[in-house]
């Protein structure tokens, strides 16, 4: 059994003379929820566009459960895939179990038995005969995942799929997308620029820029790449540094008279050293990097590059 | 593909353009022969007397392209607009397939409209015209309608081999564009460019002049009355007119281009008998004079197919390379 579910391999797409990926490369492991993390128009839509066979690759290779895109039989790795990208593809005229038939007709499923079960789990099991074009914006986003499960997928491919819910919608989708994980073991990958909301979800990480993957990793990796820091301002920063080295802890000078120091320090012998340097402290302050400021650092370092 | 097909018939009977364009179908040969019974009885003759209907069977299907061209349009383009295209492509079908189990429920459709718009015009016009006193004359009791309903079918089945080519271009269309409006806009152009370039091509390669020469020579102004004469005579009468007319079908067909040259004649040749128009109008014209299918049927249903292969291979391979959003 393939360990990576998903992988490509220097992917290129353009467009007439603008390229919307830039080789990339990226691996997303069975049974993960894969957090695809990057600006709009990094190349988040157009990799899942590529993936899911509505669009075809200028340059590179993918291969969905280990068939590669050119192999004949990846249409046979396409029907193990569910996909909602941008705008749910619902049939505004049908009710939601239509629609969920309609979706299993195409696939020749012959019964329609797990229509309801699927009904109930994304929460549209009482909506009888109203058309999905009275739904609200976060029913026909749950009808959307309906349809991607039917054929019981098991890999979820999900394009921005909070885009333009309210709140409680925000956490419908969240949970629901946790307990298919955990119930269905449902690998997920998730493209979304709203990354707190990602941040509650996803077990791996993939982050675009400018249509290249500048970093992947799991969600421990990234816990301890955002490490905590303790922002500190002396009167004397050249007093505080000679200090810090003395007590082996890493920090980074921010200007004159401010550092950030990445450890928690005993703060007693701290102040009792700067004391004896005659160096005083004029506040400090312990600090979270959260992922939006990792990502934001991660896009600046790339751009340095 | 016969998921797919299942599928898309569901779609269609729940598509309410299927249905509007079906009622059209059904209302514009009605209006036609109420309109048409309605001018008789202004002239205080009722029902009683009424003209053969024959040539509006095939005319009438020159409406059809208009109305295919709405609804492939329309109905094709929703699946792209709605973006329920993508649910098909994303589970693994292949794009030949979708391709061409759109083009079954379109054909189908297609076909229902031109029968459905068949049925009204014949059930109509015999009920208004069943006393047609034009053709109970001749002793041919069939209501509005010189050829029997056999006949009339096997027209209508020429008819839909054209209707299939119109239904593959529109389908052409629609996909390539993948736009509901567009896709209307220029399959309407479409139509009423093949309609009018038909029309052109007619009139060059079949000069009214030509026709009227002929009747001129073959029919020189002499007075006649026809219920001064007696049966026999009447007969007789009718014999000839008959001859005659099929003697100036054959001196219009061999002077068919006569007043064309070069490279035009060379084109207008070519598609006089391959635009769908030039054949329905062809095709008219032998119903007019009586003398059923013309006997080029075999090389226009060639081109006709042809024509319906080609549009359909061309559809696939734009559809395989398309990229969709």
């Amino acid at each position: 059994m393939e360990y990576y579910v998903l992988q490509t391999k220097d992917l290129y797409k353009k467009y007439r003379n603008f390229n919307a990926l830039n080789g990339v490369t990226m691996n997303v492991p069975r049974g993960a929820i894969y957090g695809f993390v990057g600006k709009n128009g990094a190349g988040k839509t157009t990799l899942i566009r590529l993936i899911c066979g509505l669009q075809f690759p200028s340059k590179g290779e993918y291969e969905l459960y280990g068939i590669k895109n050119k192999d004949k039989n990846i249409s046979q790795s396409r029907r193990r895939i569910g996909a909602v990208i941008e705008t749910p593809s619902i049939y505004l005229d049908m009710t939601a179990e239509e629609n969920l038939k309609q979706q299993y007709r195409i696939l020749g499923v012959p019964s329609f038995d797990g229509i309801d079960d699927i009904l109930k789990l994304v929460g549209l099991d009482n909506t009888g005969k109203k058309k999905a074009k009275n739904f609200s914006l976060g029913m026909r986003q749950r009808l959307g995942i309906a349809i991607a499960l039917c054929g019981s997928p098991d890999f979820l491919v999900l394009d921005e799929p909070i885009n333009g819910l309210d709140p409680e919608g925000i956490v419908e989708i969240r949970e629901l997308i946790l307990k298919l994980n955990k119930e269905r073991k449902i690998t997920f990958l998730i493209s979304s620029h709203i990354l707190d909301e990602l941040s509650k979800l996803a077990t791996h990480y993939g982050f675009i820029d400018q249509g290249k993957i500048i970093k992947e990793m799991s969600a421990e990796e990234l816990e301890q790449s955002c490490q905590k820091s303790v922002n500190i301002k002396v009167t004397n920063i050249n007093a505080l540094t000679t200090v810090l080295d003395n007590m082996n802890i890493e920090y980074k000078v921010i200007d004159d008279s401010t550092a950030d120091i990445f450890a928690k320090p005993n703060l007693t012998q701290l102040v009792t050293a700067l004391a004896e340097k005659n160096c005083e402290i004029l506040s400090i302050q312990e600090q979270d990097e959260n992922l939006e400021s990792y990502f934001m650092s991660l896009i600046g370092g790339a751009h340095n590059d | 593909m016969t998921n797919i097909i299942n599928a898309e018939f569901r779609r269609l009977f729940k598509n309410k353009f299927f249905y509007i364009a079906l009622v059209l179908s059904f209302l514009v040969p009605f209006a036609e022969m109420t309109e048409e019974y309605l001018y008789y009885k202004r002239q205080n003759r009722g029902g009683e007397l009424g003209m053969q209907y024959d040539y509006n069977s095939m005319m009438n299907l020159v409406i059809f392209p208009f109305l295919i061209a709405v609804f492939v349009s329309l109905f094709i383009g929703k699946d792209f607009h709605d973006g329920t295209i993508r649910n098909k492509i994303a589970v693994g079908n292949k794009r030949g397939v979708i391709y061409f189990s759109e083009l079954a429920v379109c054909s189908t459709a297609s076909v229902l409209f031109q029968a459905v718009g068949f049925f009204s015009l014949y059930v109509f016009a015999n009920a208004y015209f069943h006393d047609n006193i034009l053709l109970k004359e001749r002793e041919e009791l069939r209501g509005a309608f010189v050829y029997s309903l056999p006949e009339l079918l096997k027209f209508q089945l020429f008819g839909m081999i054209i209707i299939l080519g119109y239904t593959s271009l529109c389908l052409l269309v629609a996909v390539t564009l993948s736009s509901r409006t567009r896709a209307v806009i220029v399959s309407l152009v479409l139509v009423v460019i093949s309609i009018s370039f038909g029309e052109s091509v007619q009139s060059s390669v079949y000069p009214i002049e030509t026709e009227m020469e002929a009747y001129d020579y073959y029919f020189p102004e002499q007075e006649y009355n026809l219920y001064e004469m007696t049966e026999e005579e009447q007969e007789q009468h009718w014999k000839e007119v008959e001859e005659k007319e099929k003697l100036v079908q054959v001196y219009v067909e061999e002077h068919r281009g006569s007043t064309l040259s070069g490279v035009q004649k060379t084109i207008y040749l070519v598609c006089i008998d391959t635009l769908a128009y030039c054949q329905i109008l062809q095709v008219d014209y032998n119903i007019l004079f009586e003398s059923g299918l013309p006997s080029k049927i075999p090389t226009f249903v060639l081109y006709d197919i042809i024509s319906f292969a080609v549009f359909n291979v061309i559809g696939v391979l734009i559809f395989s390379k398309k990229d969709l959003k």
